[in-house]
């Protein structure tokens, strides 16, 4: 990875930025309507995709503003990233 | 063969030509009655105590590349016991102590080497944290010693004098031992081959079968295997894998880096922790600097790791012992770890009858025997051990969590 291409800052090295997390793992709309089991799955059980991801960063030590990334956890190479609509 | 000095003046004598090979290499019978997944310490380890300790030999060991090819061949070696919830004290107390016989027991020598840790405080917020650790882990039977500035520059003569830097005192651990890791996995393997565990290495376990009454048996790269029992002892895969069996492990895979220095003549006993800056270092007995620090910052299957950690790794030694400055790296790798939201070890049954798990160790080498001997015996008894009880599954929906500290997994 090294360099991640911020969308408002260009090529920004990677420790700037922050993990965000997997776009997949979105807090449910409505927790009271889960069950115990249901919650804790959200809690605990991450994605974790092993491949191409499309993830969140903050990047915090930069222009502090969210953004898109596609990871591969492979091998860290970065496919294309985008501003984050759904944080700002 | 048993190892010993008399066989080993008599190859010598031959020019070492006529050894056996350590283990079998087995190809896949079409059943068996337990099958362990992960040829590293953690899983041939449970063959070997399925086989010694409940006479059940009738086991193989998969494995998807070679023996201790994994996080068994990845980690610091290092075993410590600095932990401070009473569960998790309580294990790894156990734990330290059941290396000290493994070397007698497998009949092959794991190099147990007793270093002692003396980790270096920097501010008075560490200081009264240590203090808090040292009480509370005293408790548990584990010798922790806060120790002043003169022992501690007796101890580290190479440290940069503490009057130039706030170090404001230590801590001495002097249980703390260093091992072979290799030696671990290449012991338990030959020590559970003569037991007539089967070792199938290049073995990847592609799918694992199931029915109403639970595991049947597993799919593999070497045709299909049937079995009841099935336990996993796999280190950054482990929610690939449990996934086949459709059971969710609440886990993330980050990366932990170490890296080593050329070899240079002894010049550190002891293992160092410079508290604040969250990096240890140790001399191994092949003469290498083998330093590490916290895990990376997010999570990734890539068993490089980030740049950011090495480099403030070294940068936190240089300051505290600038003699290393001329040092020269030799290597630098991550192993995956599997990390739970409370940094603690899962040891458990799963939701599938006959599935059982041994992961997320977060730095899992330092409880490879005990870990090894609650997961056979959690198969072979099918409840947990009270020792175990708190790494159970059901942690995570009752809220029981052991949120440890003092693992690198740090979140």
């Amino acid at each position: 990875m090294i360099f991640i291409h911020c969308p408002h800052c260009g090529d920004r090295n990677e420790d700037e930025f922050a993990y965000g997390g997997d776009v997949e793992h979105r807090r449910p709309d409505d927790p009271d309507a889960m069950s115990d089991a249901q919650w804790c799955e959200y809690i605990y059980c991450v994605p974790n995709t092993k491949g191409w991801a499309k993830e969140h960063w903050w990047h915090v030590r930069g222009c502090s503003r969210w953004i898109l990334v596609e990871r591969n956890s492979i091998n860290n190479e970065l496919r294309r990233t985008d501003e984050d609509s759904d944080r700002e | 063969m048993k190892y010993s000095a008399l066989n080993l003046a008599w190859h010598g004598l031959r020019n070492h030509g006529g050894w056996p090979p350590a283990w079998r290499h087995a190809s896949p019978k079409p059943s068996y009655d337990v099958i362990i997944i992960g040829g590293g310490g953690h899983g041939l380890g449970a063959a070997f105590y399925l086989a010694s300790q409940h006479g059940i030999t009738n086991v193989a060991v998969l494995e998807k590349g070679w023996i201790g090819g994994g996080n068994t061949a990845r980690n610091t070696m290092t075993i410590r016991d600095n932990f401070l919830y009473p569960d998790n004290a309580r294990f790894h107390r156990a734990a330290v102590e059941s290396w000290h016989t493994l070397s007698n027991d497998l009949n092959f020598n794991i190099m147990l080497s007793k270093r002692g840790m003396t980790t270096v405080l920097m501010s008075d917020r560490d200081l009264s944290d240590a203090k808090r650790m040292v009480n509370t882990t005293s408790l548990f039977g584990a010798e922790h010693r806060i120790i002043t500035l003169e022992e501690l520059r007796k101890r580290l003569p190479l440290a940069e004098s503490p009057e130039r830097l706030p170090i404001v005192g230590g801590i001495h651990h002097p249980d703390v031992v260093i091992a072979r890791h290799d030696a671990v996995a290449w012991g338990y393997a030959r020590a559970a081959s003569k037991l007539g565990v089967d070792i199938v290495e290049n073995c990847e376990v592609t799918d694992i079968l199931c029915d109403a009454q639970g595991v049947t048996g597993v799919q593999t790269s070497q045709g299909k295997i049937t079995t009841r029992k099935l336990g996993m002892a796999v280190a950054g895969h482990g929610k690939q894998v449990a996934a086949m069996a459709d059971v969710h492990l609440p886990i993330e895979s980050v990366p932990l880096q170490a890296m080593v220095s050329t070899p240079v003549k002894p010049i550190l006993d002891n293992v160092v922790v410079l508290r604040g800056f969250n990096t240890y270092f140790m001399q191994s007995d092949k003469g290498e600097l083998v330093m590490g620090s916290a895990a990376d910052p997010y999570p990734s299957y890539s068993q490089r790791g980030t740049p950011q950690i090495p480099e403030a790794t070294i940068a936190a030694i240089l300051q505290v012992f600038p003699v290393f400055e001329r040092m020269q790296f030799m290597r630098q790798w991550a192993g995956v770890l599997d990390i739970t939201y409370d940094n603690s070890p899962i040891i458990s049954k799963t939701e599938v009858d006959g599935f059982y798990v041994d992961v997320a160790g977060s730095g899992g080498f330092k409880t490879t025997p005990l870990a090894a001997i609650m997961h056979a015996d959690l198969i072979a008894n099918n409840r947990p051990d009270p020792l175990i009880e708190a790494y159970g599954l059901e942690r995570f929906s009752s809220g029981r969590l052991i949120l440890e500290r003092a693992s690198y997994g740090n979140r």
